[in-house]
């Protein structure tokens, strides 16, 4: 073999190492499962393709876990990983998969509401793939995603997205953002499918409150609160005081600006008579001027120069040595969903939605997330479902 | 009578007036003093100071005290002085009306009697109504110069925390400044007079100040407040 | 896959092709080797439904 096809041998070679060294672990990544083990509250698990055909098939189909209560009742649908990196909802929504019984009323929870940003990465930015949440019995695995959908789901981004149907310039990467696409279209790009699909349930179950759980930075003003619309408002109000009194963590109200349109808070509320409230709890990972992007910084939050900023009054949530864990994130979300019930099923008593068997915030803060997650070796097959 | 009687009689008299005096500064509350929950009649009205979702606390807890309002985030003078059902005006964008008030007891058209100012400064909000800070400052202004006109009892209340305070000159102070100098009553919550900010201005004006943990607490505060 | 999605994955296979044939012709420099198979590993990969 001549000089330059040795050469040309090896280089090949490399490359294809290079690939498979970083293919593989992407690719495992995008294929593995989450096993769900569904609780005592679980009446029926369908696909969001049920409301829209288009979305069967692909990564963007979804898993609605129902949880029908003996007596009739209000309807509220809890989503959770509107943005896959931020884990807070998702393990919320997992917890009351897996532990809820609804005694009253309808609950349609999507733990994975964009799918396909959870089978997304962001290797570029550090973003581990993976995050573990110790359990009684052992580990229990799950996926970190990206902030936007894969572009191997919807491809290419245009230079501008233009929202449908307000036609208002959002940036070309929001065409992949589930909280950027409401209320969606169903021959539209393929989250604009998703989030129609989701309005579809809505619209056709006669939802009455819709949840949507996320995290923000702690330099960011929108965080620890509710955003909510004029018509969610005054039970949005509620719950925050009351949480703020009786759990004693930090909550406030946001309203939904009239002028930032594709948001679930903003568009649930103005497409149909569903009540929006969308929940965000602190995530330190996000913050730009933190150290390096461990699993560890996302579970504990524990940031030296977080920490720093804090000092300087630059953080919009009080922050010390103790970080922010992630028992008092899904704690948050716990505690927050459950008291938009209470407080919702107070002002309208034929449409009340009871649940028991969810843990609150000092439940989660004393016993950890995984103290709540069931083993699904141990589970009866019928019972696990996989995200 | 005796000089010694005399005596005797212009003691106890001294006495007596130095008893009374002791009581009147043991027992008499001073002016501007906390814990004293001032007395306010209905038909109640509830605007905001800056656009913050601090009127939507003060109108949640006011439910929550079985208290019947009107609101309007962005009133004007007129509509003040138009009494309940605010001049019939509808919710439009960037104006927000609510009513209330039990028209039965208080038809439309029946002055307000008290009006309660929720400070809170928010750009989200105030742009919304399509105010600027010197502009929402100015309408506060209005308000409140008409409210002392029409001796209608004024209730500030602060319930944003350290969140609602800010530097000197920022929005939140600012509006501070345009309301509660000139309130019949002040309630607020401990995190947001954690400077004495709100003490000092209750001291020098000699307005009632009540310090609640959280907002919650201010549910029982207004239902003694509108008994 | 609609069709805007489908001609974006012609063109990348079109694009891996021609970094492909460049290589295979590229008889001098090593460097040039280098960037063409650099070039194509994210195309590749997108190629595989992988990233």
């Amino acid at each position: 073999m001549t000089r330059e096809r040795w050469i040309k041998s090896i280089l090949a070679v490399l490359a294809v190492l290079l690939m498979l060294a970083g293919g593989l672990p992407l690719a495992r990544h995008r294929h593995a499962q989450v096993p769900v083990v569904a609780g005592p509250g679980v009446t029926n698990v369908i696909k969001l393709s049920e409301f829209l055909p288009a979305l069967r098939g692909t990564m963007a189909d979804t898993n609605v876990y129902v949880l029908e209560g003996q007596e009739p009742g209000g309807k509220v649908l809890v989503m959770a990983n509107t943005h896959a990196n931020e884990p807070a909802g998702l393990l919320a929504a997992l917890i009351m998969i897996e532990n809820a019984v609804v005694e009253k009323g309808t609950l349609y929870m999507i733990p994975e509401f964009n799918a396909s940003a959870g089978r997304n990465t962001k290797p570029g930015d550090g973003y581990p793939l993976y995050f573990d949440i110790p359990t009684e019995w052992g580990h229990k695995r799950f996926r970190m995603g990206n902030r936007d959908a894969s572009p191997l789901e919807q491809w290419p981004d245009p230079d501008v997205y233009i929202h449908y149907p307000d036609r208002q310039s959002l940036s070309f990467n929001d065409v992949r953002n589930t909280n950027r696409t409401w209320p969606g279209r169903p021959d539209g790009p393929r989250m604009e499918q998703v989030t129609f699909a989701a309005m579809e349930l809505m619209r056709k179950n006669k939802v009455n409150i819709a949840i949507d759980m996320h995290g923000a930075e702690t330099m960011f003003p929108v965080t620890n609160c509710i955003v909510a619309p004029i018509k969610s408002s005054k039970i949005a109000t509620l719950v925050s005081m009351t949480v703020k009194a009786m759990e004693g963590f930090d909550n406030h109200v946001e309203p939904s600006p009239q002028n930032f349109r594709g948001l679930s808070h903003r568009e649930i509320g103005d497409f149909s008579d569903t009540l929006p409230f969308l929940l965000e709890a602190p995530i330190p990972f996000l913050d730009q001027p933190t150290g390096p992007k461990t699993t560890q910084l996302l579970l504990d939050g524990k940031d030296a120069f977080l920490l720093s900023l804090s000092k300087k009054k630059k953080l919009f949530v009080p922050y010390d040595e103790n970080g922010w864990p992630m028992e008092k994130r899904v704690g948050q979300h716990c505690s927050v969903t459950l008291e938009i019930l209470k407080q919702y099923s107070k002002k309208n008593p034929e449409t009340a939605v009871r649940v028991r068997g969810v843990p609150k915030y000092a439940d989660l803060v004393k016993n950890g997330v995984g103290h709540y997650f069931h083993d699904p070796s141990k589970a009866e097959k019928k019972s696990v479902f996989y995200e | 009578m005796s000089p010694l009687t005399k005596g005797v009689a212009a003691m106890k008299k001294t006495l007596f007036a130095l008893a009374t005096a002791a009581l009147v500064i043991v027992f008499a509350p001073p002016a501007g003093s906390q814990g004293q929950i001032s007395k306010a009649q209905l038909p109640v009205l509830t605007i905001s100071a800056g656009q913050s979702n601090d009127a939507n606390t003060v109108n949640a807890v006011l439910e929550e005290a079985g208290i019947l309002y009107d609101y309007c985030d962005v009133p004007t003078v007129e509509m003040l002085n138009a009494g309940v059902g605010l001049a019939g005006k509808k919710s439009a964008e960037g104006f927000h009306v609510e009513s209330y008030t039990d028209t039965a007891k208080y038809p439309k058209g029946t002055p307000y009697k008290t009006v309660i100012i929720a400070i809170g400064a928010s750009l989200k909000g105030m742009g919304a109504s399509g105010l600027t800070v010197d502009a929402e400052e100015a309408r506060v202004r209005k308000i409140i110069d008409a409210c002392k006109k029409k001796k209608i009892f004024l209730i500030a209340v602060h319930p944003g925390g350290e969140a609602g305070r800010g530097p000197s000159g920022s929005d939140n102070e600012r509006m501070i400044d345009a309301v509660a100098p000139f309130a019949d009553f002040l309630i607020v919550t401990k995190d947001s007079n954690k400077d004495g900010r709100f003490t000092k201005v209750a001291a020098l004006t000699k307005a009632p100040l009540i310090q609640v943990d959280y907002a919650l607490g201010m549910v029982d505060i207004l239902k003694k407040v509108f008994i | 896959m609609g069709v805007i999605m489908l001609l974006y994955y012609v063109i990348t296979a079109f694009i891996a092709g021609l970094l492909l044939w460049n290589f295979a012709c590229e008889k001098k420099s090593v460097n040039d080797m280098i960037l063409y198979l650099l070039v194509l590993i994210p195309l590749v990969l997108r190629l595989l439904s992988v990233k």
